[in-house]
């Protein structure tokens, strides 16, 4: 979780890193190291518990602006076998961001990438924390004709927002359906206003708006302040 | 097949120049963008129809604006005699004074009346108003009302800084201890309390008052020398021919109204008790059309016609109808489908449904069969819709029951 004193923004980047990785099509959790983001020393976040590859906050925010960025040397010289794993993993999700691929697996990724941002905003920066009150849900994200979600955002009581890929056991609280799956990177880009989405068809949202348009608004904030440049 | 085609070359064409393409409340996303038509053509009497020619029952009324039914052939011919002679001038039109003398007339508790084009107008000014006569800073609303769209009230979410809400106190519809509360810990900052004469909240049933609601407001506003205004301004003329605090025994200090006082023409009025006539006259308030001789001739006509047809009670009676049967109907396809608020302004429930998927269904279902049901706002019953159309629409709406149920 954030630490006090850690840049919401560079904790932002690790977790959608994270969650992006988790999200590649190639990913196994049971063979691929975790790099789930990891309080380090103050100003530095780990990837993975084991402290092998850490990047300074600085570099965590070149590593999302496509700046080359070097993760601390101090580090990983303890662990270079689990280092190499991992940096080779960072490489290929970066790349495969790149790629621009058209086809589910990227649009998942994608959003996993986006949402996971997005979770962190509302969990932790001021203006979503006001707006989002008291609200808590499910929020499932599809494709049309696509029965199950391609990823979910949620937060049970007190706990905080994140996204999960299971589909969930209660009735979410609201549905958004993308009508295609360019559509669907396009929303990702930013590139789609979503009251014209909508009107024309582009996705469809269904169940409870208001909860549908504090996360849209959190989502276009967090965008801004982390523009997708890919 | 009800096409759409049109409206969708128009609204891509809007949404090239226009910001959303269309915005606010009847923005797409707010309804069922796929479903109802983005721009309408004409109107008459409780019909219209859209630019795809398709046309609807409506049960919106331009969202309260229509209390008459679309075109009404005595408000046109008032409005058509003005436009004739002139809309808006250097100065006000003796009609100013007509309108202002009818509503005091008409209202109670008036002994004074100003206008303006949209409610937001007259509720902030309301408020300023309260501010000039307390002296005093704070206003208390209620949790989720909406009064307009100024930054004090609105429900977006652009465009806010923190000081935008800093004066405004909210506390839960019908909850009087909240608000006793309240008054206890501000007790000489609270310049008003503004209210809807019941709770009418986008996404939720509409909630009337308790018993005792209004009397204890009322008592608190009193004893703490604060002013009470209503915002009736989507219910007015709805509930009572004398401004809805008739249809719930008590009196505010300033009331606000607009929607069907014109009927669709844009007008708002704010009207006040003598004790706060010199501090009306302190706040500035203007508007370049805001006295607009055309608009006013409509409210005339308009005003004219709910006192003496009492329309209210005609529009109340419609609705209950329409109500009572919509939720039988339901019934017999195992649907319990509550129509809350008053019976001329009804918002649909179904029980179990807080996540809405229900009644965004039974309203797309509708929507095919040229009703005009929204799911997320409270509908509205104006004088045009007759047993007839009233009948019909329940047909249709037995339709969409039963493709709901298959």
């Amino acid at each position: 979780m954030l630490n006090q004193g850690t840049s919401l923004q560079a904790w932002a980047v690790a977790r959608s890193i994270f969650k992006g990785c988790v999200a590649l099509p190639w990913w196994q959790s049971d063979k691929f190291p975790s790099i789930e983001p990891h309080n380090c020393e103050l100003k530095f976040l780990s990837f993975g518990p084991m402290q092998d590859v850490v990047f300074s906050e600085e570099n965590i925010l070149n590593l999302h602006k496509g700046i080359f960025a070097l993760p601390e040397f101090r580090f990983w010289i303890k662990h270079p076998f689990s280092a190499f794993q991992k940096i080779k993993t960072l490489q290929k999700f970066g790349s495969y961001l790149k790629s621009r691929e058209e086809n589910l697996e990227y649009l998942i990724v994608l959003l996993a990438t986006c949402l996971e941002a997005t979770a962190v905003y509302m969990n932790h920066h001021a203006q979503c924390i006001k707006l989002l009150g008291s609200e808590k849900g499910t929020v499932c994200f599809f494709l049309k004709d696509i029965n199950a979600p391609l990823i979910t955002l949620t937060k049970n009581g007190n706990a905080y927002w994140e996204t999960t890929f299971e589909t969930p056991e209660i009735e979410p609280r609201v549905k958004l359906s993308f009508d295609s799956i360019n559509t669907g990177i396009l929303s990702c880009l930013g590139r789609i206003n979503p009251l014209v989405g909508s009107a024309l068809g582009n996705y469809q949202v269904d169940g409870y708006l208001p909860l549908m348009d504090k996360v849209g608004y959190c989502s276009r904030l967090t965008a801004k302040d982390l523009p997708l440049i890919i | 097949m009800r096409s759409h085609n049109t409206s969708e070359i128009l609204f891509k064409r809007a949404s090239r120049v226009i910001p959303g393409g269309t915005y606010g409340h009847i923005a797409p996303a707010s309804g069922l963008p796929r479903h109802f038509a983005h721009f309408c053509s004409t109107g008459h009497g409780a019909f219209f129809h859209d630019v795809d020619g398709n046309e609807w029952i409506d049960f919106m009324c331009a969202y309260g604006a229509v209390l008459h039914g679309y075109q009404n052939p005595r408000i046109e011919a008032a409005v058509e005699k003005q436009r004739k002679l002139g809309s808006i001038f250097n100065h006000p039109n003796e009609v100013v004074v007509e309108l202002a003398e009818k509503l005091t007339q008409v209202v109670d508790f008036a002994s004074w009346s100003v206008f303006a084009k949209n409610g937001s107008d007259l509720t902030t000014w309301a408020i300023r108003v309260a501010r000039e006569q307390t002296k005093r800073p704070l206003v208390v609303k209620a949790l989720g009302a909406y009064h307009g769209v100024d930054a004090w009230c609105d429900p977006g979410l652009g465009g806010r800084i923190d000081s935008d809400r800093s004066d405004v106190v909210e506390f839960e519809w019908n909850n009087l201890n909240q608000l006793e509360d309240i008054f206890k810990q501000k007790k000489n900052d609270i310049a008003a309390v503004i209210l809807t004469p019941y709770h009418h909240a986008a996404f939720a049933p509409s909630e009337m008052p308790t018993e005792d609601f209004w009397s204890q407001v009322r008592g608190l506003c009193t004893e703490n020398g604060s002013l009470l205004i209503l915002d009736d301004v989507r219910a007015g003329w709805r509930l009572h021919a004398g401004g809805s605090h008739r249809f719930f025994n008590f009196t505010p200090d300033i009331s606000v109204f607009s929607k069907a006082l014109g009927n669709g023409y844009a007008i708002s009025a704010c009207v006040g008790i003598e004790a706060v006539k010199s501090a009306a006259s302190e706040v500035f308030l203007t508007g370049s059309c805001w006295n607009d001789a055309v608009a006013m001739q409509a409210a005339l006509s308009s005003l004219t016609m709910c006192v003496e047809g009492n329309v209210p009670q005609s529009v109340m009676t419609k609705g209950q109808f329409f109500s009572e049967r919509l939720e039988q109907l339901a019934k017999g396809f195992n649907y319990s489908l509550k129509m809350t608020g008053p019976p001329s302004m009804p918002y649909p429930w179904f029980e179990g449904d807080e996540n809405l998927f229900l009644i965004q269904k039974f309203c797309q279902l509708a929507s095919k069969q040229g009703l005009y049901f929204h799911p997320h706002h409270n509908w509205f019953i104006s004088d045009a819709h007759d047993q007839e159309s009233l009948k019909k629409s329940l047909e249709l709406a037995g339709r969409a029951f039963e493709e709901l149920d298959s």
